[in-house]
């Protein structure tokens, strides 16, 4: 029997760090966190990497035209691709140009909205005018109050879940029980957005289902082993609590260690072979199950064992 | 149950299972068809130019040649047109003697045909994954038939209601759009039509006429005025609804097969257009006002100009494109020597016997270009009538204050020309000005259908879309880009699946290889269970199947874990696989019901992506609870019992040495 309730205020303190640095590294070094085009609004391209359209020319071409516009390559080889972010900011400015060049526009049958007169724009600057150079194989665009009331949506869904799964464990268990679970809950969401973060991965619709998946993880792993402290209660009349917790937890482990490396694998799987759309949303899964495992042993399991004790005395 | 019928259950299950996936798993095949009249040397350069295209874009992905039809095939097609034309004998729309009278013509019509076969060309596409967004990039191919293009079904999809996956538009390309609903603008426009000056006036009409009746009149018109001025929830979503309905309409009418449009939030619209590969177009027909404007046709005195364009409207009649139409009545003005205030339209009506209620162009017919009356002038006041007297559907609708004045100013100064009312640039009817109009009131009558009549009416009724539409959210995805994401997320899913199954059998053994069979059993039936509820799979979708791969052995270890430990304490196999169970499945339950009730209720309270997210996990849940603790029991069960093993290899550690002592 190992004995996980001497560590649990290291453990305790571990986490509060964790949280606590990482929230400070975020806001401190990063200025907060980074929301994708769902959240923030904007515009969003991919194009194809060809002798034309390379990432310096292109850096140039949005220099030149005082549009702030991340360049970035992404993939390898004959398949890469260049992906262009703009501001939610700078697109309205684009817009407002379109709509005053609406003439122009026409003239090369193009209509007056931002992402046609960027299009407009590098067909005529980069490419003489020869409208097969420059495609766009993706291209989207959000408004700026659309992606809002997305965000916001998506916060409420997070905590109406929390909520929801906090009274089912306290139907099923007893409150004690539900007060763990739903920390170990909270401390997961804040650990895995303190990291998402520090490592400026930006906040979109497939990371807040992450968020949510690891939520349903942490819960199905915190149950696992609150089910044996239960069954372990019914089997002993006189028990000391923090020893049948420890000897819960023991009895439990190779199965949290081994379904916390099969879930890994699937998830590392998709992080590694996923393609570059699906990786934000891997990592923070990764991130997740390895924090939600966690959780349950050294944060669920001591919440229940001072609750015991506080509402006690 | 005893085992062997827990065995046929099983079967049973995974025989529907891969039948309602089977459609995803074979190459299915493509037929496109051309329009028809084309010249045979159009049809082979346009067959030409079908398989260039796919040469130059879809090599190495799918097999093509081009094919004729055998007897066969014409005989099916000829019966198949039969019978889609019996279903459109609606009984609702037709009295019983005229549904009698088409059946014969149809009868007729269908023996006819049988009897003179004519052999048609086609392209075949032979693939896997064909998706609806690649049909209609096809569709959209020049001298295509966008009615025709025609996937092969499958028996299974004939019998028992199988699908293909439904993908997202992330996986097979197309275009994203959220609209929505501007409703200042919308007052705006109301404030407008409706000013102050008139409610005050209606006010003190309502109050100061003489007769009761009068009194009632204006009152029964502020009231109505009134309503339309004040826009609460109930309006808003009622309008988003009208204003869905109207762009579906819109959609379908391009021949895009499975558009996808939801309201959200009450106040937005989203449509997916799977395979749309050009963007524009696909606005413009969204935010596109259909309309409605009655013009005068010339005086009879100069009936020359269309007499003298209906000289060339048989030429006309032979172009197809729509681009080639538009140079041809570009033309045809400077060869007529038509002044600047005339314009020619089309007139167009249906064909007698045709119940397709297909609309034909008949005639070109000159009108005067400024419109007489547009659909600013009519009142939301709109609906769709029957009118028993010439037994015809008809939309009547009353004109505002300004229309009125305009329509008795037309009608009276007019008499005896023709008015022609023209519906999105179609003349649909024209008729006679007999004598003036000046109630306001007036019906458009042009051999609509019920169904016709009530589009009509809607469409009229708010001028346009009920309220205007700003697009707040686009995106377009190349097809190429949505394959590679196919590709990818499948590597992933085999990737991870063959990792997880090696390390199971290295730590399991043969129990691990039990927890194999149910993974995969646990994958088809997920399969199914999706393609069964029509849903869409998208990327992050396909990401949480593959999570669910990861913790759908999590069940497995659970009960793994308890037998090992009974055995450890020195138990049979049999007792130890039955306590095992016992134990393992309070817990599995437990644990999973927990992420259960989350997942319901997200599927409730989620927006789009997440929505299907949690449907995905809900499934997932389901489906690994079933393989776990009915499929494992059951092998386990015929392992312990029926075959009597004393010992199902479970890994090594330390219940081995238990267990050899024990026996």
């Amino acid at each position: 029997m190992i004995q996980f309730m001497k560590l649990k205020w290291v453990a305790i303190f571990i986490s509060f760090v964790t949280i606590g640095g990482s929230f400070f590294m975020t806001f401190n070094e990063k200025k907060g966190f980074t929301k994708d085009l769902d959240f923030a609004g904007g515009i969003k391209i991919t194009m194809k990497k060809t002798d034309l359209v390379k990432i310096d020319v292109l850096r140039e071409f949005f220099k030149k035209n005082k549009i702030e516009a991340k360049v970035q390559l992404a993939g390898k080889g004959k398949n890469s691709m260049i992906k262009i972010e703009i501001g939610s900011h700078d697109e309205v400015l684009l817009q407002k140009k379109a709509k005053d060049s609406k003439a122009q526009l026409a003239k090369l049958d193009f209509s007056a909205n931002s992402i046609e007169y960027l299009e407009y724009l590098m067909i005529t600057q980069l490419a003489n005018n020869d409208k097969t150079k420059i495609m766009f194989a993706q291209n989207s665009k959000v408004g700026p109050t659309f992606g809002e009331g997305l965000f916001k949506q998506s916060v409420k869904l997070l905590l109406i879940t929390l909520l929801i799964i906090t009274f089912y464990v306290s139907f099923r268990f007893r409150f004690k029980f539900a007060v763990g679970a739903m920390l170990a809950l909270v401390h997961d969401l804040f650990v895995t957005l303190g990291l998402i973060g520090w490592l400026e991965i930006p906040l979109s619709i497939p990371v807040i289902a992450a968020l949510l998946t690891i939520l349903g993880y942490s819960i199905n792993d915190t149950i696992v082993i609150f089910d044996r402290i239960r069954e372990n209660i019914d089997k002993n009349e006189n028990y000391n609590l923090s020893r049948l917790i420890n000897l819960s937890i023991t009895e439990s482990l190779t199965r949290t260690i081994i379904t916390s490396i099969t879930t890994l694998i699937a998830v590392g799987s998709v992080y590694f072979f996923g393609g570059e759309s699906l990786e934000p949303m891997a990592l923070v899964l990764i991130l997740g199950i390895i924090v939600g495992t966690y959780s349950s042993s050294f944060i669920a399991s001591p919440v229940l064992l001072l609750w015991n004790r506080y509402s006690k005395s | 149950m005893n085992i062997r019928s827990r065995f046929t259950v099983i079967s049973i299950l995974i025989a529907i299972a891969l039948s309602l996936v089977w459609p995803n798993l074979g190459q299915r095949t493509v037929r496109v068809y051309l329009q028809p009249r084309l010249t045979p040397v159009q049809i082979t350069k346009s067959m030409g130019n079908i398989v260039d295209y796919l040469k130059e874009h879809y090599a190495g992905v799918h097999k093509f040649s081009i094919a004729q039809t055998s007897k066969e095939d014409y005989k099916l097609k000829v019966e198949q047109d039969y019978r889609l034309k019996l279903q459109k004998l609606d009984p609702k729309r037709f009295d019983k003697e005229e549904i009698e009278e088409a059946i014969i013509v149809l009868r007729k019509e269908r023996d006819e045909a049988l009897k003179e076969f004519k052999a048609e060309k086609y392209v075949a596409i032979k693939g896997n994954f064909i998706q609806t967004a690649f049909l209609n990039e096809l569709s959209r191919l020049k001298n295509v038939d966008p009615q025709r293009v025609e996937v092969e079904k499958m028996w299974v999809e004939d019998n028992i209601n199988a699908k293909p996956f439904n993908l997202g538009l992330d996986l097979q390309g197309g275009m994203n759009l959220v609209l929505k609903g501007d409703f200042e603008k919308l007052m705006k426009l109301l404030n407008n039509q409706y000013p102050k000056s008139l409610i005050d006036k209606l006010k003190k009409k309502a109050k100061e006429e003489k007769t009761k009746d009068k009194r009632d009149e204006a009152q029964n018109e502020l009231d109505r005025v009134l309503d339309i001025l004040t826009l609460d929830e109930k309006k808003k979503k009622d309008y988003m609804i009208q204003a869905k309905e109207i762009i579906r309409s819109r959609v379908d009418k391009t021949g895009v097969s499975e558009p996808l449009l939801r309201i959200q939030d009450n106040d937005k619209i989203e449509i997916s257009l799977p395979g749309v590969a050009n963007p524009e177009g696909a606005k413009k027909l969204v935010k596109r006002t259909a309309s409605v404007n009655y013009h005068l046709a010339e005086k009879p005195s100069d009936t020359s100009y269309s007499a003298k364009a209906n000289v060339d409207f048989n030429k006309f009649l032979r172009l197809t494109s729509e681009k080639q139409k538009e140079l041809f009545i570009e033309n045809l003005i400077k060869k007529i020597n038509l002044p600047d205030s005339f314009i020619i339209t089309t007139y167009w009506d249906k064909r007698k016997n045709d119940i397709s209620n297909k609309l034909y162009p008949v005639s070109f017919m000159v009108l005067e270009a400024k419109p007489a009356l547009t659909g600013k002038d009519i009142s939301p006041n709109t609906y769709a009538n029957f009118d028993q007297e010439n037994n015809q559907h008809i939309v009547s609708f009353q004109l505002t204050s300004e229309g009125t004045k305009k329509f008795a100013d037309v009608t009276s100064k007019n008499k005896g020309r023709r008015l022609a009312i023209v519906i999105d640039d179609k003349v649909r009817s024209a008729p006679n000005i007999n004598e003036p109009i000046v109630s306001g009131r007036a019906q458009i009558s042009g051999g609509f259908t019920g169904q016709e009549a009530k589009d009509l009416a809607l469409i009229i009724k708010e001028g346009s879309l009920p309220v205007p539409l700003e697009i707040v959210s686009e995106s377009s995805i190349g097809p190429s880009l949505g394959k590679e994401s196919i590709d990818k997320g499948v590597k992933a899913i085999m990737y991870g699946l063959l990792v997880v199954l090696v390390f199971m059998v290295l730590y399991y053994h043969l129990a691990g290889f039990i927890s194999i069979i149910a993974l995969f059993v646990n994958i088809l039936f997920m399969a199914a269970l999706l393609a069964l509820m029509n849903f869409t799979i998208t990327l992050p979708g396909l990401a949480g199947i593959v999570l669910t791969i990861g913790m759908a052995v999590d069940a497995n270890v659970i009960i793994y874990e308890r037998i090992r430990e009974e055995l450890a304490r020195g138990k049979s196999m049999k007792l130890a696989t039955t306590q095992g169970f016992e134990r393992a499945t309070l817990t599995i339950l437990d644990s999973n019901l927990t992420t259960l009730v989350a997942a319901v209720i997200l599927s409730q309270f989620g927006v789009g992506p997440i929505k299907g997210f949690a449907v995905t996990l809900f499934i997932g849940i389901v489906t690994s609870l079933f393989t776990s603790l009915y499929i494992t029991k059951t092998i386990f069960g015929l392992l312990s019992f029926k075959l009597n093993m004393k010992f199902v290899p479970m890994g090594f550690g330390r219940y081995n040495k238990h267990r050899k002592a024990n026996a």
